[in-house]
């Protein structure tokens, strides 16, 4: 293993020695304890299987490329708002009945609707110099702007029209 | 958008941008928002929890007295235990590390801002599930913060209460958890370039191992919450032993990881305390970051420790593992004595709380390795010696490592100093006041009486000790009213703006604003050379060595220890 | 082009009609000029119409029920489909109401259209109500409109009540008792129209006769025509809008009347049509043959009356029984004051909201243009409090329920809503107040200092600035200039480049 691929994995090592210790004292264990009754054990491995996860997770996001300052961030966090107002609603249901569900899932709409992106796409550009903004949102134009001078010409039109139809000259 | 526009573009944050309206507060994905909307609730929450321990107190403190009813008074001492545990202590150790970490380490960010105030948003709906229980007909979960079935199954507690509780308690530590994976991750992934893993403050090592022990520890009270939630529908499943026997063991192995998790930070907190107002590196840095880990690890193995009385534990095992915990213990315990011994000390408010939380977290370990020993847990277990035990550790042990922090950091977080003078009277207050209500309760329960007692007898003799116990505990009240109205006044008349760096500090938090910038480090306050875990102390030494001698070691390899790795 | 006289070409079937209208009526001139009318588009402005197609659901399903009910008290034997109601003495109008539910072929479905209708109709109006206060679109010049709309509002409250109270069930039974109540309690006149109603005590034989052709004919035949005056001013005076891109006082911007908003219009009916039609389908809602016929010997355990009145409800239940001696004759009793002095004055506030709004706006100017409710902070905030009284009210009349379900003490309930009303509005509105000033400021900073983006930059090594995305002023010819806030919506999240450079 060469320095700096051993260092860029060192923090998934810390936590994978540390499970490695949790599961050595989880089998010290079985030493002492009648095999029927093994829930400590299974407690125990449980727990260290879940630090594990963890661990081989940070390890494929270091080598991914994911160490380093965080440079991308949502810029605003509806999204945790709207997912602890659900789990909220949901242990509610549990507390209350099924009943809750059918009378409060509105302001979770409304929470659905803001929770529109909240992390720039990927391709958004990071240089100093990012994009003005002319306009909030882009308006369809299906055909070009009435000018004054169209506007002259067809009240022109219109009241020549109107004389013929009373009989007078246009 | 054009290269002839730079000063219209790119420029700071501007102070005053949305970042004071409330919409900006509650969709934040700044860390250091996230942290202090968590601790703001927390401390809070400690008051109010707190007077409920008043009125528990009050109670108790005569023989005879019925101030609540029975029912009324088990419901508050299992929303003091829930409340502390939960809702105070827990999220201030977690939410201090969301604070902190990213500034030691140099980052502008936390690794996943939405997943910490989603943690944030869960622990406010389970405060506000559990505390909704008061307002139910039944009244209040009243089983204790243990929970333990049959007695909290639906036959023998129905009530909305006791379902509130369980649904918020099941919230509130996922909220936990999240904030305390995300903070993990941070630390592990997401520091500066230059702040390698033995360049990390000890605080950081500390929340590392904490946090190692949420993931690992913490999804089990999910489970046991479950099991719970599963016999308020099917209360048949609490009358086997095997059940009410699971339910405990899933119980503990969270729960006894959870009280180190209201330890270790705070041990971080005092090591950065004393060795920034002892003006020298922590003593044995190395051995403090394997003995915390190692500690960390010891601690998961040793929940049996509470079910020795039911027979259904291995004494052997536990009361080993137990024990052994007393090695990592003293290295730390050595490390923060070393570091005293010989420094130029000043003492500071924050320096007085570090200080005073030494002895008394000794005490509330040595007397935890005395109930570690099965024979003597026979005798004293589920009486006041226990309940002793445990508050010598967290209310003179974490809650002094909580006021040392708060102390410290408040000028960082505020950009305002607290009152020296007003910070020494609720110090004196506290330590009287914890040790006059606490160290009582040792003899109370070796004089037998029972812990979760609603009153007692004349006869009975217990009412001396409980005299003097209420007696600290208004000392205890006295000390908060005081903290209250230092930060107020200081708040409110604005009258010692704190820089960058108050108290001379060692780690990379003192070389930022006050409070520090929504990107940590910015223009005005780049990181400094990095070369050690106490970045500044390195700085003034090189500054001062180079005016000595025009040299600046660091160049030609000085004598850093952690310098490499 | 051929000769072939005044029959030159071949036209499509519109334009063979509008020909021929046109010799007979010549209208083009006049439709014209109403096809050309501009109607701008707001996900607020759904609600008014909203409102108008569950009014024409309410008409058509209304028209067929006509057809099947029959409102007379006369007792008879219920000996219809419905076996546990088999033998029971009750009314004619209760025993028609039966048969709709349970005889006649989508009996059932129309009754519930119906009343899913009314409760969407009177929901629909209040949103619409709020959506006009809170952007301003009351000022001159459509207090008109202001007015007709809260005269239409306390109609369709009595319309809606009187509807479901001319069944003669058990339930709808209690509401009508309380309503005797609340008229007797009147001073003075309270006795004389309570007969006028009644015609004799409660309940008499003629009350049910009476709603109905109040609710089948006078209270909707007001209701038409206040609705299309209600129209025609808005047709007339052109609907508000927004201030956007374009968007000024002396001009709409929209869509023309036809194809686009006729389409719109003409869907969104339809598609009311469709939800009313499955909520009807699906969801039990007035369940009669559940609460049997009324006798007045009998009440529900936690009856209330239809959601838009739950608030009278709540006032008569949290004001105090205070009976009012007068020199040691009469008595006014306590519901009086709660049923229905508070009502009337609540209602008269609200009525003569745009005359009260001159003393605290001095502003007389014509206004085309709507607020965003944060661009006036005193009105908003005026109005979250009434709603917040409103609500309290509401949840008040409900609470009954709210303690067993919630399984909380009632009378804690009962006094902790008592201190709400008094707590609870003035510290909304004082909140509110805060939030749209705040609300106002970010706006300002977001345009002066642009919007954040979440993405970190690393100027130089070991500092981190925060990309910021800035705004623009644009003038009508293209130039640039400071971008200054003129009530249009600020957005507050970035908009992602295009790639190939900036729009």
């Amino acid at each position: 293993m060469t320095g700096p691929a051993v260092k860029a994995d060192a923090p998934a090592h810390i936590v994978g020695l540390w499970a490695t210790l949790n599961a050595a004292l989880a089998g010290a264990i079985v030493l002492y304890v009648e095999p029927l009754f093994p829930l400590p054990l299974v407690l125990h491995l449980v727990g260290a299987a879940l630090v594990t996860i963890f661990g081989v997770a940070v390890l494929v996001a270091g080598r991914r490329g994911g160490a380093g300052p965080q440079l991308r961030l949502p810029y605003r966090s509806v999204a945790a708002l709207a997912g602890a107002t659900v789990a909220l609603l949901l242990a509610l249901t549990w507390v209350f009945g099924l009943w809750v569900l059918a009378l409060v899932p509105y302001p979770l709409l409304v929470a659905v609707v803001m929770v529109r992106r909240e992390r720039l796409p990927v391709d958004a550009t990071t240089q100093a110099g990012a994009p003005g903004t002319r306009s909030p949102v882009p308006v369809p134009v299906e055909r070009p702007l009435t000018t004054p001078e169209v506007c002259a010409r067809a009240l022109e039109i219109h009241h020549a029209q109107q004389r013929r139809g009373r009989g007078e000259a246009t | 958008m054009t290269a002839t526009e730079p000063d219209r573009t790119q420029q700071d944050v501007p102070p005053s941008s949305r970042r004071g309206t409330a919409a900006a507060w509650l969709t934040t994905t700044d860390h250091k928002r996230i942290a202090l909307l968590t601790l703001g609730t927390a401390l809070v929450l400690f008051v109010v929890v707190g007077l409920i321990a008043l009125v528990v107190r009050a109670q108790l403190t005569l023989p005879d007295q019925h101030l609540v009813s029975n029912d009324l008074y088990n419901g508050l001492f299992t929303t003091h235990g829930s409340g502390m545990i939960y809702l105070v202590v827990t999220p201030i150790a977690i939410a201090l590390g969301l604070y902190l970490v990213p500034l030691q380490v140099g980052a502008p960010a936390v690794a996943a801002p939405r997943l910490a105030m989603a943690g944030f948003w869960l622990y406010l709906a389970g405060t506000v599930l559990i505390f909704a229980g008061f307002a139910t007909a039944l009244g209040p979960a009243a089983g204790g913060w243990y929970a333990y079935p049959p007695l909290n199954s639906s036959r023998y507690l129905p009530g909305a209460g006791q379902s509130l509780w369980i649904a918020g308690v099941f919230l509130a530590v996922l909220g936990m958890i999240f904030q305390a994976g995300t903070v993990l991750w941070t630390a592990l992934l997401k520091r500066a370039r230059s702040v390698t893993l033995m360049r990390m403050p000890v605080f950081t090592w500390s929340t590392i191992a904490t946090n190692l022990m949420v993931i690992g520890a913490f999804p089990s009270l999910l489970a046991a919450m479950a099991l719970l939630g599963w016999g308020r529908v099917f209360p048949d499943i609490f009358t086997e032993n095997l059940w009410n026997i699971a339910y405990q063991h899933l119980f503990w192995f969270f729960a006894h990881p959870v009280v180190y998790v209201m330890f270790f930070p705070f041990v971080g907190v005092v090591a950065e305390v004393l060795s920034t107002f002892a003006g020298r590196r922590f003593f044995g840095y190395r051995a403090t970051v394997v003995s915390l880990l190692v500690f960390a690890a010891f601690s998961m193995s040793v929940w049996g420790h509470h079910m020795f009385s039911t027979g259904q534990a291995s004494n052997d095992y536990y009361s080993l593992t137990s024990i052994l915990l007393l090695v990592p213990a003293g290295v730390e315990y050595f490390g923060f004595l070393a570091t005293l011994v010989g420094g130029h000390l000043r003492f500071t408010v924050p320096m007085l709380f570090a200080i005073a939380f030494v002895p008394q977290f000794l005490v509330g370990g040595l007397t935890g390795i005395m109930v570690a020993t099965p024979v003597i847990d026979y005798q004293v277990t589920d009486s006041y010696f226990i309940v002793a035990h445990w508050h010598y550790t967290l209310a003179a042990g974490s809650l002094f490592g909580i006021f040392a922090a708060f102390h410290f950091w408040f000028p960082k977080a505020t950009g305002l100093l607290l009152d020296e003078r007003l910070g020494r009277w609720q110090f004196w207050l506290l330590v009287v006041g914890t040790n006059t209500t606490f160290l009582p309760m040792f003899w109370l329960g070796l004089a037998g009486m029972p812990r979760r007692l609603a009153t007692y007898l004349p006869q009975d003799g217990f009412t001396t000790a409980n005299v003097i116990s209420s007696a600290g505990s208004v000392l205890i009240a006295l000390s908060v009213i005081v903290t209250i109205a230092n930060v107020v006044t200081s708040v409110r008349d604005r009258r010692r703006p704190a820089g960058d760096d108050p108290w001379q500090g060692l780690t990379l938090e003192w070389a930022t604003a006050s409070p520090p910038a929504p990107t940590n480090f910015d223009d005005q306050h780049p990181l400094p050379r990095i070369r050690s875990f106490t970045p500044l102390l390195d700085e003034r030494e090189r500054e001062e060595g180079e005016e000595r001698t025009g040299d600046d070691p660091a160049a030609h390899g000085g004598l850093r220890s952690g310098g490499s790795s | 082009m051929t000769s072939r006289g005044y029959r030159p070409r071949r036209l499509s079937v519109t334009g063979y009609v509008a020909r021929g209208a046109e010799r007979r009526f010549q209208v083009a001139g006049l439709l014209r000029h109403q096809i050309n009318k501009v109607f701008p588009w707001h996900f607020s402005f759904f609600w008014g119409e909203l409102a108008l197609y569950s009014f024409v659901v309410l008409l058509g399903s209304g028209i067929v029920l006509t057809l099947f009910f029959v409102p007379s008290l006369d007792q008879v034997t219920y000996q219809g489909s419905y076996a546990p109601t088999y033998g029971l003495e009750a009314s004619r109008a209760w025993v028609s109401t039966m048969q709709i539910s349970v005889d006649v072929h989508g009996g059932l479905f129309l009754r519930q259209l119906h009343h899913w209708a009314a409760l969407v109709f009177l929901a629909a109006i209040m949103l619409h109500m709020a959506r006009i206060f809170f952007t301003g679109a009351y000022r001159a010049p459509r207090e008109i409109n202001w007015f007709l709309g809260v005269v239409m509002l306390v109609v369709a409250i009595f319309e809606g009540y009187l509807g479901y109270s001319m069944l003669d069930d058990l339930l709808s039974g209690t509401g009508v008792r309380i309503f005797s109540g609340i008229v007797l309690s009147v001073p003075v006149i309270g006795t004389w129209v309570h007969w006028m109603i009644f015609q004799s005590p409660f309940p008499g034989e003629i009350y049910v006769e009476r709603f109905f052709i109040a609710h089948v004919l006078l209270l909707p035949g007001i209701l038409l025509a206040l609705i299309a005056l209600h129209l025609a001013v808005v047709w007339y005076q052109k609907h508000t809008h927004f201030k956007g891109p374009r968007a000024r006082e002396g001009n709409v911007v929209g869509n023309r009347t036809l194809p686009v908003f006729a389409m719109h219009s003409v869907a969104a009916l339809l598609g009311t049509l469709g939800v009313l039609g499955l909520l009807a389908g699906t969801a039990q809602i007035n369940p009669i043959f559940h609460w049997g016929p009324y006798t007045p010997a009998q009440v529900s355990n936690g009856s209330q009356p239809d959601w838009y009145a739950l608030w009278l409800i709540g006032s008569l239940k949290l004001f105090p029984p205070a009976d009012l001696s007068v020199g040691g004759r009469y008595t006014v009793p306590g519901g009086f004051w709660s049923g229905v002095l508070v009502p009337v004055v609540l209602i008269l506030l609200l009525f003569a909201w745009p005359l009260i709004d001159r003393l605290r706006d001095s502003d007389r100017e014509l206004h085309n243009v709507l607020d965003r409710p944060r661009d006036d902070p005193g009105r908003t905030a005026i109005g979250a409090m009434a709603l917040t009284l409103f609500g309290v009210l509401t949840l008040a009349g409900t609470d009954d329920i709210s303690a067993t379900v919630f399984s909380i003490l009632l009378e804690a309930l009962r006094w902790t809503e008592r201190a709400a009303v008094f707590v609870l509005p003035p510290l909304v509105f004082v909140v509110t107040r805060r939030l749209c000033r705040r609300l106002q400021r970010s706006d300002r900073d977001a345009l002066a200092g642009g919007i954040a983006t979440g993405l970190v930059d690393q100027p130089v090594e070991g500092a981190y600035r925060s990309v910021q995305q800035p705004f623009v002023g644009v003038d009508p010819e293209g130039g640039e200039h400071a971008p200054e806030y003129d009530g249009a919506r600020v957005p507050k999240t970035p908009t992602p480049q295009r790639p190939g450079g900036g729009s």
